[in-house]
């Protein structure tokens, strides 16, 4: 086991470098050049002196090996754009993005494993027809437009709820935050719930055929035991993996969701930092996500591991 | 041997399924009973309504498919077709267990081998989970498996299948059934593991006392266990007595050609002799044949054989057969030189 996960966080760590690597030279090559080199008040004089200070002078992989160097000490640079530490702005914008994300996910999880379970219990009924038809129409909804339309109607037209932004202004109570996380949850969680039901109903449907739930009926236990603990609890396994995979496209709806509801998260800064190419903030975003992406990746598969016996990692 | 209540008994008992809007008529009128103590044997070739019947026994026909359409099925005098789901629970696992035919997939992945059994327990015993678990331990001692205290934290695929088949066996008779229904518990098990779970099941039923209802589609099986035997073919019983008269005196000439089937040493049957296959296949249940629903496959077919279904006639106090020429023809078995 411990073996497995020395491993498995080595393979982590040698993916995040690829993921890296990649990221920068992509960045090195966009046309334009590094945003605070194109300040047009600057004399060009100050923006030599800049290039050589920042290294811009030098070949990409000395860089990249520079770069490198900095973040093993802790040190993700600075911004261009604000001026300020990157990991002073990943700091404040990483807990609302967590914070997002796996609010969606748990809300999805909480709402469509359930009704996965009920649509292949009650499959070819009129349930299990209307859950397939809507969630077919949950998987198609574009989240931009759909976000839009929820502030639309939710913000503007009834004004039961704030359309953006985490805390009103003057008020940073808890109640003022779930308040402002519903619009983006709901946003965020729709797809994932409509790609959360249908699995879980095919995998509920499959286990249901399996001999063993046949054997629990004959036991004489009850219906509502057969389906949660001998045939959900083994659908539960496969759901698991899904909801592992989910996590990556989570983090990239996030962006999306944050710039419509404008949610001071991750995506948000990512997107500003993108358009400013702001060097050292997107490193360090690229950097945070994928471990982010590839720790919660290892947990799910520990946690595969604890829910089916039969699998044991060594 | 059989008491004069039997403890179950299955009168024209009509098990139909609907596909593509077709009526399946998987079980056509079955009839027979078990007595106490007693071990019944249904055969007959696959797709025959073996497993449906035992189903229907156990109420356990998935209702979304199909359903008993007719008859009655008595467990100790008392109606199981009018029975409530609730009811009936209380009487799977408890006055009738099941055991099935792949011991690979019938146990749950993720629980041990002894909370599968212990759960049993502690529904119809209503034993403190300690105490189940405990009962589960006896149970694994019972059925032979070494090391019960040990093996009782095993997860199934920790198992061979002849152990899997044990463990299925232990949770089965845990709450003391009257009634077994093993429907071919041994047909996925190699020759030498087959032979010893016959052994238990044989040994199980001297101590505890229970009847069986066994299903298999192996004569030569029957004749290790069965008392009974009821050969079925297209959904219905052709033939029932017991197992000496049917095996020295078929008198249906489908059961005579299971007979002829079965590998016998007595008949010098050497590894190149084609074993005798009954030409032909059991007809689909959605097109069934006129009058009797072997005569496509039968030798002996007459005109007459069309004409009706042959009733189920006596041949002697416990012998019938639905064969309208059962009279003339002579498949007695020769006697070993
Ligand atoms: N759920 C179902 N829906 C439709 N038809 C079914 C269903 N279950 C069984 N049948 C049909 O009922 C008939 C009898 O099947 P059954 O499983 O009882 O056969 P069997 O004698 O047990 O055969 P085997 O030796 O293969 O187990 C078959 O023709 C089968 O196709
Ligand atoms: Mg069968």
């Amino acid at each position: 086991m411990t073996g497995y996960i020395l491993r498995r966080l080595g393979e982590s760590i040698a993916l995040i470098l690829v993921i890296t690597i990649f990221t920068f030279a992509l960045i090195s090559s966009a046309p334009g050049g590094p945003s605070i080199l194109l300040d047009p008040n600057m004399s060009p004089e100050d923006t030599a002196r800049l290039r050589t200070l920042y290294g811009f002078d030098r070949p990409v992989y000395e860089q990249y090996l520079l770069w490198l160097w900095q973040v093993l000490q802790g040190n993700l640079g600075f911004s261009f754009g604000v001026g300020r530490p990157v990991s002073e702005l990943i700091a404040s914008a990483l807990p609302a993005t967590l914070l997002l994300s796996g609010a969606a996910l748990l809300v999805a999880a909480i709402i469509a494993i359930p009704l996965g379970i009920l649509a292949a219990v009650k499959r070819n009924s009129w349930i299990d027809q209307t859950l397939t038809t809507v969630s077919f129409f949950g998987l198609s909804l574009p989240v931009f437009w759909y976000g839009l339309m929820l502030i639309i109607l939710f913000a503007v037209i009834l004004r039961w709820l704030p359309a953006g932004g985490m805390f009103t202004p003057g008020q940073n109570s808890i109640g003022n935050l779930l308040l402002h996380l519903i619009l983006p949850v709901v946003a965020l969680s729709t797809s994932i719930m409509a790609e959360l039901v249908r699995y879980t109903r095919s995998a509920m449907i499959g286990v249901l055929r399996q001999d063993y739930v046949r054997t629990a009926r004959a036991k004489g236990v009850a219906e509502p035991v057969v389906i949660t603990r001998h045939a959900f609890r083994t659908a539960m396994i496969p759901v698991v993996t899904l909801l592992g995979m989910l996590i990556p496209r989570l983090v990239g709806g996030a962006a999306v969701t944050e710039s419509v509801f404008s949610w001071p998260g991750m995506g948000r800064l990512a997107v500003s930092a993108a358009f400013n190419q702001d060097y050292p903030t997107i490193m360090g975003i690229t950097l945070v996500i994928s471990v982010v992406v590839v720790v919660s990746n290892l947990i799910v598969d520990l946690l595969y591991a604890k829910l089916d016996p039969r699998v044991s990692y060594s | 041997m059989a008491s004069p209540t039997p403890l179950l008994q299955i009168e024209d008992l009509r098990t139909h399924f609907t596909s593509d809007g077709e009526i399946v008529r998987a079980v056509d009128g079955v009839s027979f009973s078990i007595g106490r103590g007693e071990t019944l044997a249904v055969v007959g070739e696959s797709g025959s309504g073996k497993s449906v019947t035992s189903l229907s026994v156990m109420r356990l026909l998935d209702p979304a498919a199909g359903g008993i359409a007719g008859g009655r099925i008595l467990f100790e005098g008392v109606d199981l077709v009018t029975k409530s789901e609730a009811e009936m629970r209380r009487i799977r696992g408890n006055d009738i267990s099941m055991i099935f035919q792949e011991p690979m997939t019938s146990l749950n992945p993720v629980y041990t081998v002894g909370e599968q059994i212990a759960e049993a327990v502690r529904i119809h015993q209503k034993l403190a989970p300690k105490a189940a678990l405990t009962r589960a331990t006896e149970m694994l001692e019972l059925v032979g498996i070494p090391e019960p205290g040990r093996r009782i934290h095993s997860f199934p695929h920790q198992m061979s299948g002849g152990m899997r088949q044990r463990v299925m066996i232990a949770m089965a008779l845990s709450c003391n059934p009257k009634l077994l229904i093993a429907d071919e518990p041994t047909t996925a098990l190699d020759v030498t593991i087959q032979a010893q779970i016959l052994d238990l099941m044989r040994r199980l039923q001297a101590e505890i006392g229970m009847s069986i209802l066994f299903i298999t589609h192996d004569l030569g099986v029957v004749a290790e266990i069965a008392d009974r035997v009821v050969v079925m073919y297209a959904g219905r019983a052709v033939e029932e007595g017991p197992v000496r008269d049917i095996y020295r005196h078929p008198r249906m000439p489908y059961t005579a050609g299971l007979m002829q089937s079965v590998p016998r040493v007595d008949r010098g049957a050497t590894q190149q002799e084609r074993l005798y296959a009954i030409p032909g296949n059991i007809p689909s249940p959605l097109d069934l044949p006129e009058g009797c629903s072997f005569h496509p496959r039968c030798a002996h077919a007459e005109p007459r054989c069309v004409a009706q279904v042959p009733p189920l006639e006596p041949v002697s106090d416990q012998h019938r057969v639905r064969c309208v020429r059962w009279r003339e023809l002579d498949f007695s078995q020769k006697r070993p030189a």
